[in-house]
């Protein structure tokens, strides 16, 4: 009882070190746990069925196949490359949840970078999770980061050399998915998350692959299809039928001289028609005020809301937001015209029924298209 | 009143260390952390 | 008599000046230079319209003069982009150069030129207005998506310089606009 009485104040110490390390590590632990998807009937398979070494890692993911009765052609779309960017991981998560598919194949990956959902980035105070209201009952789904978890890929180099192009980039960016491609086998993780997706890509001879992404209202290249040379047909005729609907999209060309992305990498290496989607989020860049579950889903911002009022962005910015519905219609309705368009000049297509419309989507929100948290419609 | 100080500081190492070292998914990395969090424990019982 | 002879002189005059500033009375020869300025991916878009509307061109991102040889008229994609620059490997002041040069040239050579402004309101502000500006004021004819002309912008600049201007609310209403340019007899 003595020593207690003398040692009261360090005892406390330590049993409030112990409580508080025990309790954060266990919410640090959640984050690992992913989020439950309610596919529609399909083939589910692992990133680590195309390349192997990804298998136990935190970079294994899963593949959704959705394969029609009759041949056609085959689709990739990744959703999640950046966990941060909730627009694309929730569309994909939309689609597996509500089409089938009668020609063709279509694979999908909702969580191409799942390491990055396993965090959140340093210092910008983001919620670990948002939710969306379904029909009977809220979901939650995990806010990640832009880049691989570092305790699943540490030490970050000071400059990050991209392979094989030898283009340098700031040291974070050897996390950044999106700068890894075309990947290699005996590369760190990322680079190997990203070779696992060229391979699923050579192995199952994709036609055309799309990566959907958000931007910051201030980053010039914003509700925006940018398009490989090969693809650049397809993506003005989309584009332009996208504006015919009401829909603008600006088209960008992928530079050749910028290595390491999706648009570029899938293209240049396996001649495929590589697209990537951008959509407005107002949560990303230097404006925003504080991330919160509700502005994630709202999308309404005051400090970008001042920056739009003073020029500062460029897309508008409505006194309603921009929010996770409307940027999730916008990729289903650029995904919707892409078929649309293949389909137009190909033999080998793509017919996917029950793929949710924009005006549906913008008017009855995306929850109505979640199935509910006990995974029924 | 330095005392306090120190020992508030130490605490703070204390907790950072263990977080980490429960969020970590690698038993050689938790092992790392284990090691340094036994001197900082050391340091709030023996502080005079 | 006098008074007579004034008021249809003066009606005369008026309806001069009417059809002047129509692009709907506007035509023009091909084959046609598809150009950009300001490096745009708009082009795209401009070339598969030509090609809906059945019409001989060449899609050529950074034609010179001397590209000129077998072209009855430009058509000018006008609207900047930071990855069109980089992914052309041009700066800005190199293809502000690069297309008042063209346009000098096709001035000299008496080629008509048409300046479409598709992009809307994304394809306008500080990058893009210096290539708008280039553009729009040595265009023949211009056809513009409504809302990139959403302060008369190029509205004011077709005032100025007695340029016929059409202006569409939708980009895929310009094949009409070019059907009629370079096909009036289909009309």
């Amino acid at each position: 009882m003595k020593f207690l009485r003398q040692n009261s104040l360090r005892l406390a110490i330590l049993l409030s070190v112990i409580v508080i390390s025990i309790q954060t590590g266990r919410e640090f632990h959640q984050m690992h746990i992913v989020d439950p998807i309610y596919p529609n009937p399909c083939e589910i398979r692992l990133l680590s069925d195309y390349f192997p070494t990804l298998k136990g890692t935190a970079g294994d993911t899963d593949v959704y196949l959705f394969e029609g009765d009759s041949p056609g052609a085959t689709i990739l779309i990744l959703g999640g490359t950046h966990a941060n960017e909730p627009a694309g991981m929730i569309a994909a998560t939309c689609l597996i949840e509500n089409i089938s598919v009668e020609t063709g194949r279509l694979f999908i990956l909702p969580r191409a970078n799942n390491s990055g959902f396993t965090h959140n980035d340093p210092q910008e105070g983001n919620p670990q999770s948002f939710t969306i209201r379904t029909t009977a009952g809220e979901r939650s789904f995990r806010y990640g980061s832009r880049y691989t978890n570092p305790i699943d890929q540490w030490p970050d180099p000071d400059v990050y050399e991209h392979f094989p192009s030898g283009q340098q980039l700031s040291a974070a960016e050897t996390r950044n998915l999106n700068r890894s491609y075309p990947g290699r086998p005996d590369g760190n993780l990322t680079e190997q998350i990203g070779f696992g997706i060229v391979q699923l890509l050579q192995k199952e001879s994709v036609d055309i692959a799309i990566d959907m992404h958000e931007a910051s209202l201030e980053y010039p290249v914003i509700n925006a299809l940018v398009a490989h040379q090969l693809a650049f047909d397809l993506a003005a005729e989309a584009v332009l039928y996208l504006q015919f609907n009401d829909i603008h999209f600006n088209l960008e060309p992928s530079p050749e001289e910028f290595r390491g992305l999706s648009h570029r990498e899938w293209g240049d290496k396996l001649g495929i028609q590589a697209l990537l989607m951008e959509s407005a989020n107002p949560l990303q860049g230097r404006y925003h005020g504080k991330v919160t579950a509700e502005t994630v889903t709202s999308g309404l911002d005051k400090y970008n809301m001042e920056a739009a009022h003073s020029g500062l962005i460029e897309v508008e910015y409505p006194d309603t937001g921009i929010p996770l519905d409307l940027r999730v219609a916008r990729h289903l309705a650029g995904l919707n015209q892409i078929f649309t368009v293949w389909n137009s000049y190909n033999e080998n297509k793509i017919n996917i029924t029950d793929l949710p419309e924009y005006d549906d989507v913008l008017e009855q929100g995306i929850g109505a298209f979640l199935k509910q948290p006990t995974g029924e419609r | 009143m330095l005392k306090l100080m120190y020992l508030a500081i130490t605490a703070l190492v204390l907790v950072a260390t263990g977080c980490d070292l429960f969020s970590e998914n690698n038993w050689k990395k938790q092992l790392t952390h284990l090691i340094v969090l036994i001197p900082l424990i050391l340091r709030i019982l023996l502080i005079k | 008599m006098r008074k007579k002879i004034k008021f249809i002189s003066m009606v005369i005059v008026i309806m001069i000046l009417l059809s002047g500033l129509s692009a709907a009375d506007f035509t023009a020869e091909q084959p046609i230079l598809i150009t950009t300025a300001g490096q745009s991916a708009d082009i795209l878009m401009v070339k598969l319209l030509a090609k809906k509307a059945g019409l001989t061109y060449t899609m050529d991102k950074l034609a010179t003069p001397e590209s000129l040889t077998e072209f009855k008229s430009i058509v000018i994609v006008s609207g900047g982009s930071t990855k069109g620059l980089g992914a052309a490997k041009i700066d800005k002041d190199d293809e502000i150069k690069r297309v008042e040069t063209l346009i000098s040239a096709a001035m000299d050579k008496k080629i008509p030129i048409i300046t479409m402004h598709i992009g809307g309101k994304s394809r306008r502000g500080s990058l893009s207005d210096e290539f708008n500006s280039v553009a729009a004021q040595a265009a023949d004819c211009l056809i513009v998506v409504e809302t990139g002309d959403f302060d008369g912008y190029f509205s004011a600049i077709a005032e100025e310089n007695k340029i016929p201007i059409e202006r569409i609310d939708k980009i895929i209403s310009a094949q009409t606009v070019l059907e009629a340019i370079f096909n009036p007899a289909s009309e």
